[in-house]
């Protein structure tokens, strides 16, 4: 599955952000290529079914200090 | 270039009608057992749950015109155990979709409570909740699916078809399973269920549906027969057909009265001796049956009819509140429900001890039946000479 | 690239099918029982001087769109700091709406298929249509919410036999507070989420009346869900209604017209996913241009897939199960939407009229 994951987003870059860079759009090109890179490692995060934290909890506990 | 865009176009039409059709998983019909009816008992050697579904079998192909059926018993602990553990015995995963009844049987419903089989049925995303739910007045429930009878070849479906026309007979209600957990889970409201058992022809039994078995909370607590159960449907203002019986002067019952609509309007009213309930029916009935010679011919003798049908049905619809008040103490009516939405204020202040406030209540009825018409003769048959 | 409009029409239809979405489904229990239907007309009522907030921006800044706004009231880095907070509304409210479908998916039709397949498949879909403008999406939506619109209608009808008018007995049950309480919680959700509606505004034309566009689309909505709540109180009585996770869903499966119209439920869930399906679409693309605008990319469509992807794993991961879901919708999030959809658009608005009259009266000088 990991696997996978990993030939798939080398597909993905290959379309995403190496195809902006070939259209010269530079800064679009860093801005895209991080995302990309946010987006791998939560993709295999998922599939080795680590356990990310969840913002949710975050904003529980400051909505509960309001209270 | 263009070729290639060409050729992923098509690929992703392609992709998207496989997944589109599809299913995460699929299962074949022929690996399913579809479920027609399940009933509930209790197991008399360790007093745990039996269960027996009446399966649809799908072997019979082209050559049967009726589907062939088979019943299997389980026990076990939980409802939802036992349910997985008969693909030991049927080798197949049982289908619920088209289940059309549960039986519970009148031990199970007395002592036990009805909450714990119930609760798997309407959780599970499989089961629907358009099922009929019925007490079996027999021993055991299972009697009921094992029996070949008459019409169609599955008792289920039979029974199912059954309630569909109860209307015209208002012998027993209709009862869903949603309607009954609605009226579990209301406060101010009981539930009931109608009655089955066997019934003997010469040779062949078939069942029956009549009567009502009342509950209390979860747990069954009293009858009611088949003409009570006529009268209680009367004062919950579910009627939508069947036959008032009439007497004449001297008590014979004479005429008939096929019930064309009725509508009863329940009005709590706060006096100073507590809460009393007047009950206001309206019903419509057609004239289907005289059973005597004697004088149909004129307007007088209709509302003489007419008269005593509302003092009797008066007189019956009291009698079953009062039996159901003080025998058993269960508001299968809805009365509670009414105040809570009409007397707010007092309903506050009897909503926790409803059952004991129930028994205090008072009742006043009052009936009008009109008879529309007397179908196709007007007056009765005449003996001549 | 080419400015790209919609027209008003357009714009009101995206806004009706994005905040009808999520009660198409839902939509039903509260505190407040049978009397949601006041709790409800309660929120409209607030959300019309809000909505009239939103659209006297459009018309300080025409052309222009909520990021936009932010930096010129703000300033460079302010402005861009408040941006920021407004893209991670605008995914997370998608992620929400995407983890309501799949939880529905999960719970209901698919229950053997894991979350993230038709999570996927949806936030796919919509990064396709974000890629490919919103003159798409603004057309696509003018079409589907008049199908949307007549399914409901169709469903209304059908449902009429059921209705029982005794469940609205008696008023105000649960008293005042339960109402109040409720009408925050319909005033956040889906009400006032037309704060993100601001984030497309430049591609309303400049002639156009952002207070008719919005308005209608308001109150429209607000209609719709009335009705919708209404029917399913009227089927189901409102103590069954807190027992259920999705009581759309229950009360049209009791549907049965003449035994031969029954469980037809399931195309009821077309309305929701084509709804749903335009709101998705609507967050991804005010996150993507949020992002354009605070790093001056040339244009928004270089980061839609990626933002979509992480939108629908964010979506996976931000709860365990329903019952959190349930929880944090219910209870949490009618205060922290608060400030993204009163406190910061009431502050910007001011800002907007001091900068705007400062630029008259500069101009007036000059």
């Amino acid at each position: 599955m990991a696997v996978l994951i990993v030939f798939l987003y080398a597909f993905i870059v290959l379309i995403d952000p190496y195809g902006l860079l070939k259209q010269g759009l530079k800064r679009d090109f860093y801005v895209c290529s991080a995302l990309c890179l946010l987006s791998f490692v939560i993709a295999f995060s998922l599939t080795m079914k680590w356990d990310i934290p969840s913002p949710t909890p975050l904003i529980e506990g400051w909505v509960k200090q309001l209270h | 270039m263009i070729q290639v865009k060409r050729l992923l176009q098509i690929l992703i039409v392609l992709f998207s009608l496989v997944a589109i059709s599809g299913c995460w998983n699929y299962v074949e019909v022929d690996d399913l057992s579809i479920v027609a009816g399940v009933a509930i008992d209790k197991n008399p050697a360790d007093g745990k749950l039996l269960l027996t579904v009446e399966l649809i079998d799908t072997k019979g192909g082209t050559k049967q015109t009726q589907a062939g059926y088979k019943t299997i018993s389980l026990t076990g602990d939980t409802m939802f155990e036992i349910v997985r553990n008969m693909i030991s015995m049927t080798g197949k995963k049982l289908f619920w979709s088209h289940a059309k009844v549960i039986i519970i049987s009148e031990e199970v419903a007395r002592s036990d409570g009805v909450i714990r089989f119930i609760d798997w049925y309407t959780r599970d995303t499989e089961t629907r909740a358009d099922v009929f739910i019925f007490v079996s007045k027999e021993k055991t429930a299972r009697e009921i699916l094992d029996l070949q009878s008459t019409m169609e070849s599955i008792t289920s479906f039979e029974l199912a078809q059954m309630m569909r026309d109860e209307k015209y007979v208002s012998s027993a209600p209709t009862v869903e399973i949603w309607d009954f957990i609605d009226k579990l889970e209301s406060r101010g409201k009981c539930a009931i269920a109608p009655l089955v058992y066997i019934h003997q022809n010469d040779t062949t039994s078939s069942e029956r549906v009549n009567g009502t078995a009342v509950f209390s909370k979860d747990r069954m607590v009293g009858t009611l027969s088949e003409e009570e159960s006529k009268y209680m449907l009367f004062a919950k203002n579910d009627i939508k057909g069947g036959v008032l019986p009439v007497n004449d002067e001297t008590g014979i019952p004479t005429f008939s009265l096929e019930i064309i609509s009725n509508e009863t309007k329940i009005k709590p009213l706060l006096t100073n001796e507590g809460i009393q309930i007047q009950i206001n029916t309206v019903t419509h009935t057609g004239l289907d049956e005289v059973m005597s010679s004697n004088g149909l011919s004129d307007f007088q003798s209709q509302k003489a009819i007419e008269q005593r049908a509302e003092e009797e049905l008066e007189k019956n619809i009291l009698k079953v509140i009062y039996k159901v008040q003080q025998e058993y103490r269960s508001d299968i009516f809805g009365f509670g429900e009414i105040i809570h939405e009409q007397l707010p204020k007092t309903w506050k202040e009897m909503d926790d001890t409803w059952e004991n406030e129930f028994s205090k209540l008072k009742f006043t009825v009052q009936s009008k039946v009109m008879i529309d018409n007397s179908a196709r003769t007007s007056r009765s048959i005449r003996i001549g000479d | 690239m080419s400015k790209e409009t919609i027209t008003g029409g357009q714009y009101t239809s995206i806004t009706i099918m994005f905040m009808i979405s999520s009660s198409l489904f839902m939509g039903g229990a509260g505190l407040s029982g049978n009397s949601i239907w006041v709790s409800l007309l309660l929120a409209i009522t607030m959300a019309v001087p809000l909505v009239c907030i939103y659209a006297r921006l459009h018309a300080l800044f025409p052309g222009k769109n909520i990021f936009d706004m932010l930096i010129a009231v703000f300033g460079k880095v302010a402005g861009r700091v408040v941006a920021c907070s407004y893209i991670w509304y605008s995914l997370h409210l998608g992620a929400l709406v995407l983890r309501n479908f799949g939880e529905f998916s999960k719970t209901v039709p698919l229950t053997a298929t894991p979350m993230i397949v038709p999570m996927l498949c949806i936030g796919l879909l919509c990064v396709w249509a974000v890629r490919a403008g919103i003159e798409v999406i603004g057309r696509s939506a003018k079409f589907l919410v008049l199908f949307v619109l007549f399914e409901l209608f169709i469903i209304q009808i059908f449902s009429l036999p059921l209705f029982e008018y005794h469940h609205l007995l008696p008023l105000l049950d649960n008293g005042w507070n339960a109402v109040l309480s409720d009408a925050m919680s319909s005033f956040s959700f889906p009400l006032a989420e037309t704060v993100l509606l601001l984030g497309a505004f430049h591609s309303l034309p400049d002639r156009a009346s952002a207070y008719r566009v919005m308005l209608s689309g308001v109150l429209i909505s607000g209609g719709v869900i009335i009705l919708v709540y209404l029917r399913n109180m009227l089927v189901l009585g409102p103590e069954i209604i807190t027992s259920l996770y999705f009581p759309s869903y229950v009360a049209t499966s009791r549907i049965n017209i003449g035994d031969f119209l029954t469980r037809i439920e399931g195309s009821s869930a077309i309305a929701f996913v084509t709804a749903l399906v335009i709101k998705v679409s609507l967050c991804l693309y005010v996150a993507s241009i949020g992002i354009a605008k605070v790093f001056n990319l040339k244009s928004y469509r270089s980061v839609v897939l990626q933002m979509g992807l992480i939108m629908v794993y964010l979506s996976v991961f931000i709860f365990k199960d329903i019952m959190g879901m349930q929880y944090f919708a219910f209870h949490i999030y009618k205060v922290y939407a608060f400030p993204f959809q009163v406190i910061i658009p009431m502050i910007l608005w001011i800002g907007s009229e001091i900068v705007v009259r400062r630029n008259k009266n500069k101009t007036a000088v000059a």
